[in-house]
């Protein structure tokens, strides 16, 4: 029925009715665990999946690896939010937006995929209190990325035989098949934020409230659809394309990189670099290698769990002290020492420090990059020294300097929000430390 | 059974590590007895070891399947112990546990204690695997975690907004040089399938196994001695020591007066073979340790405060043991190391006594006669003497090229674009 | 503003500038010297405004002495009323004031107002109260800068000024010297920006081209001109300072070079402030055109709002009245009644109450300093002491009060008395081997002549030669391994020797300062020398026999022992050793500018031992010294409590069983000494017996490794100007200067004058020197020892370029107890008023309050206390002085800052 398999379609089902009764009672009670119960079955459903089977008849399907990374994300930031803070409507708009994205991932019709891929755009446009620019400009790249999955799609529609979101083949009749995929590579890429589509991106993170529920990126369908479709269809017989697209990742993360550094806001720069370190993982999938592709799954997982960290940090300071400019040192070392060291290590992993998940994803994929192409590859390297600059500085004028001590500017944080650190960071160092523990897992995807 | 005493030596302090890092992240209350003790113990038992090593001459550790991609990919940890390495490794042991016994007292009720002697822990165990290690990756993490501790020691006083800043120039010098290490690594294995150090020292046997690549391993080679400048501070990138004189004494004492500044020749002494058997490769190591000889010996001259001094002169020591590198001598440069290391360590250690050491100076008088003018510009006209100081003051542009030759144009561009981008996605015409 | 307007401004502003002289002569003085013509609180908080400082420390420090008992409860609760008083506020809210000294009350930035849904319903209709704001010093418009453009103008030219800067006043720290030093700063600094030839930053080419017409002749005209002309609305006088202050080290140090050029150690060049002003201020115009011109600010003041005043929201003043505690509850207390305490607390920030804790234990500490003395006075019976057969004259200094009390109590035969460290001899000091004359009396004192160290026999120049290349060999090694191509020959050779070396220094300190001093004895040749100090034998200086009769009077008049001289008499003067420390002249003894006080204690024992001295003291002055009393020379070194004698060729060998039960007394009381000064060091807590103590103060004096190689003055709180029985037996913590003095054989006052002028400005200036250094130790004192970078031999940078640091270390004053020092003198009102009306710098600091001043009447001991202008009776409150048995088993364990209390034994 619309093209899910039957056990995913019984553990989405019930992770569903879950959230929705989860949430009804958090509006009433407004109990947190309400709201967590969801997320954290999602996780453990899914981790077991992945972990648990040994002998597991054919390859995993891959939503249940994004779905232990959506969830995972989302718990985090959930965990993260205030006790008193925000209105309803950031947990309803984050939590819809889990929702739709998860169902996305198994989908296999593709009418069903783009209407979830549009639809899980919505939540997020609510956001824009104010009818200006940005909020025009979000919408605009959304219709044309909508558009141009459709128009792919359409185009790729066998005369008849199975057709699926899994399995789309290239047409041997129809005449522009090569145009089809570079619709869906387009929709992918805007979706995700490359280089010349990212402007939607920055409009949204103007967004009042801070747009905790990153989880609509970290759980980004483009990418998805990127690996899921995209890739195969590629790998058939359009190899010739795989050298573009590469550069064209290249050129995107080391532009993000130097957007970043210029960034007069704390959040704009570290979302340029998020956007960078994302745009270098498409390079690792063109290379089309094994080791390619679970590296940049891999490196998918590390940069969802530090960017988050860093998000939730963020979250923390400017809820407390309003927006934060880069226009000169905050000194907030002395009053929040624990927050500052949490922030130094996610950055710190989110530029490959050695012993954390970074290095080795990173190792995976510039060796995989390097494998085929190695000159344009070294741009990645450049690329990635320069975020860690970037991270460095954003950090330094956060938590470096003096600061007048007529207010007081701790922040207590509460139970919750400090095991959501402490399991970023075990998680992190975990992995970093003993990395065939996921890798393995991985593969199974590839 | 040596090897097991090696995997000791090298997980003992990854475990004094995660220990005293857990009591530190959970806000344990931790005295200031704690880590000394602890440091303490951890150096006695890895003298101990490196000295039952350094007897044996030889010992391997090797963990094959750390990381690995059935069949394609494979990430080995691996590392070796000879000799010339091991004397290294010991005159490191020594001068850590002489800077922990001078920190115990010297940073008592200091508000950073505990970073410090973490930084210090990190530097432990990090130094060993850049000495000891056979493939390019393992010493890129010893080479990265030494460059981290080395930034956050530069801006240990997190009040100093001036620390900061200068330690981002440290910071950017380091990101700059580690490219040249990550990019030896990957095209190592582009080229030759391999990153094992000792394979690449014998680089003919493997331009033969690889014809269609021999070329790429004279740019490995090129890569490595990129990597070695950042570290040693050689003649293009010289000026971040200067600034990196904002920590403690004891931890600038350590890092640039001796070992961190010293891994520059001590790669460039590991990749021996690869380097002496490309011509080109050994005249650039050759010509870059004069370049900076010279210019950290005009520099050192001219410069009137006392770290700086001593920082631009272990500069000298240094390019002088690039120098020995490109001429090929081994067992003397670990030596002129070691012997730099305990000097410089010891002079930046007294370096707050000059005052009184002049003071108590019989020649040091009113109207007591100055030093000579330097022997290369004795024969000079005046008014070239006094040129050229003034250039030397100015560190002959060095600071200003990498300032407005290259950051500050490279900012303006990209400040120019997101002013443009802000209008196309936000609306808004000031700064966003 | 005309040219002689510019002069006279200028001259005013100077008086700003710190005074401090170059590390190597440092003094202690009060770094807000220029500020005590106006009353203590007003001059603090000016400075305060001035320099951006604080004027407290924070509240966690004196809750933390409030429950150890350092701070009387009475104190805070007037101080809360006199708060009350000056903010007029109804007393009423002294309860809430009570409890934020207790709970302090810090309002967050935001609070979530869901948390304190009940309070923010009546919040609504508050009036919000003003946000209290700090005050943001120096110059206005680079703060704007600084905050809306994120320009950190001086961090552009600060480096680059300070480098060129400290190699024109270098005294000899580089190997090659600045070649300019004998022209003036304005050409040298043309020559130094034209050496920035490639690649300079284009700010830099419009200073040339600013420079290019400035010459030191024009220079005051080129001033007055860019005064008439600033582009920001501000007054030139409050510019000028503002640019004095910014970098106010290097400023103070060459107002120095220009207005004593007499401190400089080696080589001062003509410098003037006004040129150094003029370079300043090109540098930083033409900073502010580049920055101008780059953001395109057509006009400042579109920029130039400064912050309206912030109000409390509704969350935060939910916050406060939620946690105000019990007084206030939701549903009973009206409007006006919450008003009123949100009023009190948006007023009553951290600021105020930790001055007002400050001034609390300042008054306390005065409090237990006068009332232990009342009661010490009326419950300390005076045992019958035997008949005194040694006297011992030490320095005032408080350090010396500990050795003192552990000499009574040991021998209660012995009588110590104190004198001013320098004992009266002011004189330059030319050691044998230094050729440079030291000054051996107070800076307030004129040295008169050069007093010369020369050898026994004579000898010529061979024996000097073995100093003389000691020295060049130490320079040679110290250019050599700089830099040199010979530091590769050094490197080679030395470096494992230093590998021993560094070893031993830090792992065994004593050890090795025992050999270094054995190696400089057997390789340098053995000198025996003498101080020539009588005037007849050669032309050099000295004292006629009128002269020393003179010197040895006063000393024996200040002390009033003018008859019944016992047979040996011990004059001991003091210094200290520490090694790896800038601040060494901190810890010496300051009448003898910080050096150690032996030539003079040598040079007063030789004068008093004379025959034809004697006769004149009995034909002059009426003082009979009897023939077979002696005068002893020794030494006590404050870091390792070693005690060193002299003079025993000198002795007659009847008498050298006497001096060796003397000696050895003096050392048990030094061994004792460091036994209690060991209960500060954390490293030596856990000691208790005398050899060990005294081996870990050895090692700590030579431990390269150690910032703290003694405490000093740390908790200097007294000084006492009187007989010695006022305070022997008293057990005064070593918080004490003892300045001997007796009243009866002094009736006109004379003695008094030269006692008070030489006891008061010195003490005075150690603690208020200690207090400012301890209250703000980034602005008042130089920071943190470890970061500290020796610049131009003349004082020390942070890390690697900053200003000059002025004042105490952190490490130097971390234990000391901000506090007024309280001087009492036993003497008569009116003749005390009338000497220091007499003394201008007195008066200020008295007339001030900057230090408490207190007098104890000679026979009836009523105690007056200085307030507001005249002597008014001092109030005690009757104080039971705890009895111990003696110092020695009170001290060693405990902590902290002690009470005075009675010891039985003396």
């Amino acid at each position: 029925m619309l093209g899910f398999e039957a056990d995913n379609l019984f553990l989405l089902g019930f992770w569903s009715l879950l959230t929705i009764v989860g949430l009804a009672l958090y509006l009433a009670f407004q109990v947190r665990a309400f709201i967590l119960a969801p997320p954290v079955i999602a996780v453990l459903g899914s981790g077991w999946m992945l972990w648990g089977q040994e002998a597991h008849d054919g390859p995993l399907n891959l939503g249940v690896f994004f779905l232990f990374t959506l969830a995972l994300s989302h718990m985090l930031s959930l965990m993260m939010l205030n006790a008193h803070a925000g209105g309803v409507r950031i947990k309803l708009v984050s939590v819809l937006s889990m929702l739709i994205t998860g169902w996305a991932y198994f989908i296999d019709a593709p009418w069903g995929f783009a209407s979830l891929w549009l639809i899980s755009t919505i939540p997020q446009a609510f956001f824009f209190d104010s009818k200006n620019k940005p909020q025009k400009v979000f919408i605009l790249h959304h219709g044309i990325s909508f558009l141009a999955l459709v128009v792919g799609l359409y185009l790729l529609m066998p005369a008849q035989g199975p057709w699926g979101i899994s399995n789309l083949v290239l047409v041997a009749d129809r005449e522009h098949t090569a145009l089809a995929v570079g619709l869906l590579v387009m929709a992918a890429f805007i979706r995700q934020g490359i280089f010349p589509f990212h402007l939607w991106f920055k409009a949204s993170y103007k967004t009042k409230p801070f747009p905790l529920n990153i989880g609509f990126y970290v759980g980004n369908l483009g990418f998805f659809l990127f690996v899921k479709s995209i890739m195969p269809l590629i790998e058939a017989d359009l190899m010739h394309f795989t050298p573009f697209i590469l550069s064209w990742g290249i050129v995107s993360g080391l532009y993000f990189a130097n957007m970043s550094f210029v960034q007069r806001r704390v959040r704009s720069s570290v979302f340029y670099v998020m956007l960078s370190q994302f745009s270098m993982l498409i390079c690792g999938l063109e290379v089309g290698s094994v080791t390619g592709k679970a590296g940049v799954l891999f490196q998918f997982l590390s940069y969802g769990l530090s960017f988050g960290g860093l998000t939730a940090c963020l979250y923390l300071l400017e809820w407390n002290l309003g927006e934060l400019k880069m226009r000169r040192f905050h000194g907030l070392q002395e009053s929040n020492p624990f927050v500052g060291l949490c922030f130094l290590l996610f950055c710190l992993a989110a530029v490959a420090l050695p012993f954390t998940m970074g290095f080795v994803g990173e190792d995976l994929i510039f060796h995989a990059v390097i494998e085929k192409y190695p000159l344009v590859g070294l741009g990645l390297i450049l690329a990635a020294a320069l975020n860690g600059l970037s991270l460095f500085r954003v950090y330094s004028f956060l938590f470096r300097g003096t600061r007048d001590k007529i207010l007081d500017d701790r922040i207590t944080l509460a139970f919750w929000q400090k095991a959501a650190f402490a399991m970023l960071l075990i998680l992190l160092f975990g992995f970093g430390i003993y990395p065939k523990l996921l890798l393995d897992h991985v593969l199974s995807f590839v | 059974m040596i090897d097991t005493l090696f995997a000791i030596s090298l997980v003992l302090p990854l475990l004094w590590l995660f220990f005293y890092g857990l009591a530190l992240v959970a806000q344990f209350r931790v005295g200031e007895k704690i880590p000394v003790v602890g440091l303490k113990l951890v150096i006695l038992v890895m003298f101990a070891l490196q000295l039952l090593m350094l007897i044996e001459g030889t010992a391997h550790f090797s963990w094959p399947r750390w990381v690995d991609v059935p069949g394609l990919y494979e990430f080995p940890l691996e590392l070796h112990f000879n000799r010339a390495m091991g004397l290294a490794g010991l005159g490191m042991l020594v001068l850590l546990s002489v800077i922990v016994k001078y920190s115990e007292s010297y940073l008592h009720k200091e508000k950073g204690f505990h970073r410090f002697f973490y930084l210090l822990s990190v530097f432990m165990t990090a130094f060993p695997l850049v000495l000891f290690a056979d493939n390019i990756d393992v010493l890129f993490m010893g080479w990265e975690l030494i460059g981290i501790t080395s930034v956050l020691l530069i801006g240990f006083y997190e009040h100093r907004e001036h620390a900061t800043v200068n330690s981002w120039w440290a910071l950017g010098t380091y990101r700059f040089c580690d490219v040249g290490l990550l990019a030896a690594t990957t095209l190592a294995h582009y080229a030759v399938h391999t990153t094992n150090i000792t394979k690449l020292n014998n680089p003919l046997q493997l331009a033969a196994e690889h014809p269609e690549h021999a070329t790429w391993l004279a740019i490995v080679a090129g890569c490595i001695v990129l990597a070695s400048l950042g570290k040693a501070a050689q003649w293009p990138l010289t000026s971040w020591i200067t600034r990196a004189m904002e920590g403690p004494t004891p931890s600038s004492a350590l890092y640039y007066g001796a070992l961190s500044i010293g891994l520059g020749p001590i790669l460039l002494l590991k990749f021996r073979g690869l380097i002496l058997s490309y011509p080109l490769v050994q005249g650039t190591v050759i010509a870059i340790g004069a370049c900076s000889a010279l210019y950290s010996y005009l520099v050192a001259k001219v410069r009137s405060d006392a770290k700086s001094i001593l920082a631009l002169s272990a500069v000298f020591e240094v390019s002088l043991m690039v120098i020995e590198v490109g001429l090929g001598l081994y067992y003397w440069v670990i030596f002129h190391f070691i012997a730099n290391a305990f000097l410089r360590v010891f002079q930046f250690l007294r370096s707050m006594n000059a005052i009184h050491d002049f003071y108590d100076n019989p020649l040091f008088y009113r109207g007591a006669p100055h030093r000579p003018v330097p022997w290369i510009f004795r024969h000079m006209s005046q008014d070239w003497q006094r040129r050229f100081y003034y250039r030397a003051m100015d560190g002959f542009g060095l600071d200003g090229f990498i300032i407005n030759g290259v950051v500050r144009p490279w900012i303006a561009m990209w400040t120019r674009v997101n002013l443009w981008e802000n209008e196309r996605a936000v609306g808004e015409k000031r700064e966003l | 503003m005309g040219l002689m307007k510019l002069l006279e401004t200028l001259d005013d502003l100077r008086r700003y500038l710190p005074i401090q002289f170059p590390l190597g002569a440092f003094i202690h003085n009060n770094m807000l010297f220029s500020f005590e013509d106006r009353p203590f609180a007003e001059g603090v908080a000016e400075a305060a405004k001035l320099f951006g400082a604080e004027r407290a420390l924070p509240e966690s420090y004196y809750q933390d002495k409030f429950a150890r008992g350092r701070i009387q409860k009475n104190w805070v609760e007037r101080g809360i009323l006199k708060w009350l008083v000056q903010h007029d506020l109804p007393h009423t809210s002294a309860g809430i004031l009570w409890r934020l000294m207790e709970q302090p009350l810090n309002i967050p930035h935001r609070v979530a107002e869901a948390a304190h849904a009940d309070w923010v319903a009546r919040c609504s209709r508050m009036r919000a109260p003003i946000l209290p704001h700090g005050y943001i010093s120096g110059k206005e418009w680079k703060h704007v800068f600084r905050e809306q453009l994120g320009e950190d103008v001086n961090g552009f030219f600060h480096p680059l000024f300070i480098r060129f800067l400290s190699s024109y006043l270098d005294q000899g720290m580089s190997t090659w010297h600045n070649p300019d030093t004998h022209r003036s700063l304005l050409e040298s600094f043309r020559a130094f920006v034209a050496g920035h030839k490639h690649f300079a930053p284009s700010w830099l080419k419009a200073v040339q081209v600013q420079l290019a017409d400035l010459t030191s002749e024009n220079v005051e005209a080129w001033l007055e001109n860019y005064l008439r002309h600033l582009p920001f609305a501000v007054e030139p006088r409050t510019y000028l300072l503002d640019t004095l202050l910014e970098l106010r080290g290097w400023a103070g140090m060459v107002n120095k070079f220009e207005k004593e050029p007499h401190l400089v150690p080696r080589f001062a060049p003509s410098i003037r402030l006004m040129e150094y002003l003029a370079i300043y201020l090109i540098l930083e115009k033409c900073q502010y055109e580049e920055i101008v011109s780059h953001h395109s600010l057509t006009d400042m003041r579109l920029f130039y709002n400064p912050s309206p005043l912030q109000r409390l929201d509704r969350g935060q003043m939910a916050y406060i009245l939620a946690n105000i505690g019990s007084t206030v509850n939701a549903e009973t207390s009206e409007d006006h009644e919450l008003q009123a305490v949100l009023d009190v607390v948006a007023k009553f920030h951290a600021g105020e109450r930790a001055l007002l804790w400050q001034e609390a234990l300042d008054l306390s500490m005065r409090d237990q300093c006068l009332e232990s003395l009342v009661a010490f006075r009326s419950q300390g019976k005076n045992p019958v002491r035997p008949k005194v057969n040694a006297r011992f004259y030490f320095c005032i200094d408080d350090r010396e009060e500990s050795i003192r009390r552990y000499l009574e109590e040991a021998h209660p035969e012995f009588e110590t008395h104190g004198v001013v460290g320098f004992f009266a001899i002011d004189m330059k000091f030319k050691s044998f081997n230094h050729p440079e004359p030291i000054t051996q009396c107070p800076p307030v004192v004129n040295p008169s002549r050069v007093v010369e160290e020369i050898t026994v026999e004579n000898v010529g120049k061979k024996k000097t030669f073995g100093h003389m290349s000691w020295g060049e060999g130490t320079w040679h090694v110290w250019y050599g391994t700089r830099g040199a191509l010979r530091s590769l020959l050094f490197t080679l050779l030395t470096g494992p020797v230093t590998s021993l070396a560094l070893f031993m220094r830090v792992f065994f300190p004593h050890a090795a300062t025992r050999l270094h001093s054995w190696l400089k004895r057997t390789l340098l040749p053995k000198t025996e020398t003498r101080i020539k100090f009588c005037a007849d034998e050669a032309s050099l200086g000295g004292y006629t026999v009128p002269e020393m009769a003179n010197i040895v009077a006063t000393i024996l008049k200040f002390t009033g022992t003018i008859k019944d001289f016992p047979r040996l008499n011990y004059i001991i003067a003091h210094g200290a050793t520490s090694s790896n420390n800038p601040y060494k002249n901190a810890y010496g003894c300051g009448a003898c500018s910080g050096k150690s006080g032996i030539p003079n204690s040598q040079i007063f024992c030789g004068m008093a031992n004379m025959t034809s001295v004697r006769d004149e003291l009995r034909a002059k002055h009426n003082i009979d010294i009897p023939a077979e009393s002696l005068f002893l020379a020794c030494y006590h070194d404050t870091s390792t409590d070693e005690i060193l004698f002299f003079n025993r060729a000198d002795i007659p060998v009847s008498a050298h069983a006497e001096v060796n039960v003397g000696l050895e007394a003096l050392r048990q009381a030094g061994r004792d000494n460091s036994l209690e000064r060991c209960r500060h060091f954390a490293s030596a807590r856990h000691i208790i017996n005398e050899k060990m103590t005294f081996q870990h103060v050895l090692d700590r004096a030579s431990n390269l490794a150690e910032p703290r190689p003694e405490y000093g003055h740390n908790n200097t709180a007294m000084v006492v100007v009187g007989r010695r029985q006022l305070t022997r037996g008293l057990y005064l913590d070593r918080r004490c200067f003892l300045v001997s003095y007796d009243a009866s054989t002094d009736l006109q006052g004379e003695v008094l004058t030269s006692v008070l002028a030489g006891a008061v400005p010195v003490a005075g200036g150690i603690s208020l020197d200690y207090y400012f250094s301890r209250i703000d130790n980034e602005v008042y004192g130089s920071g943190t020892k470890l970061p500290l970078n020796i610049a131009a031999l003349l004082g020390v940078m942070t890390g690697s370029s900053s200003d000059l640091r002025i004042g105490l270390a952190k490490q130097m004053v971390e234990l000391h107890e901000p506090v007024r020092i309280t001087i009492v003198v036993e003497a008569e009102a009116d003749v005390v008023l009338r000497l220091i009306k007499a003394h201008p710098r007195m008066a200020r600091l008295v007339f001030n309050e900057w230090l408490h001043f207190a007098l104890i009447h000679p026979q009836t001991g009523a105690m007056t206390l200085f307030q507001t202008g005249e002597f008014v009776p001092y109030k005690a409150r009757s104080v039971e002085l705890e009895l111990i048995h003696s110092s020695k088993r009170y001290a060693p364990h405990r902590r902290g800052p002690l009470p005075f209390v009675r010891v039985e034994a003396t």
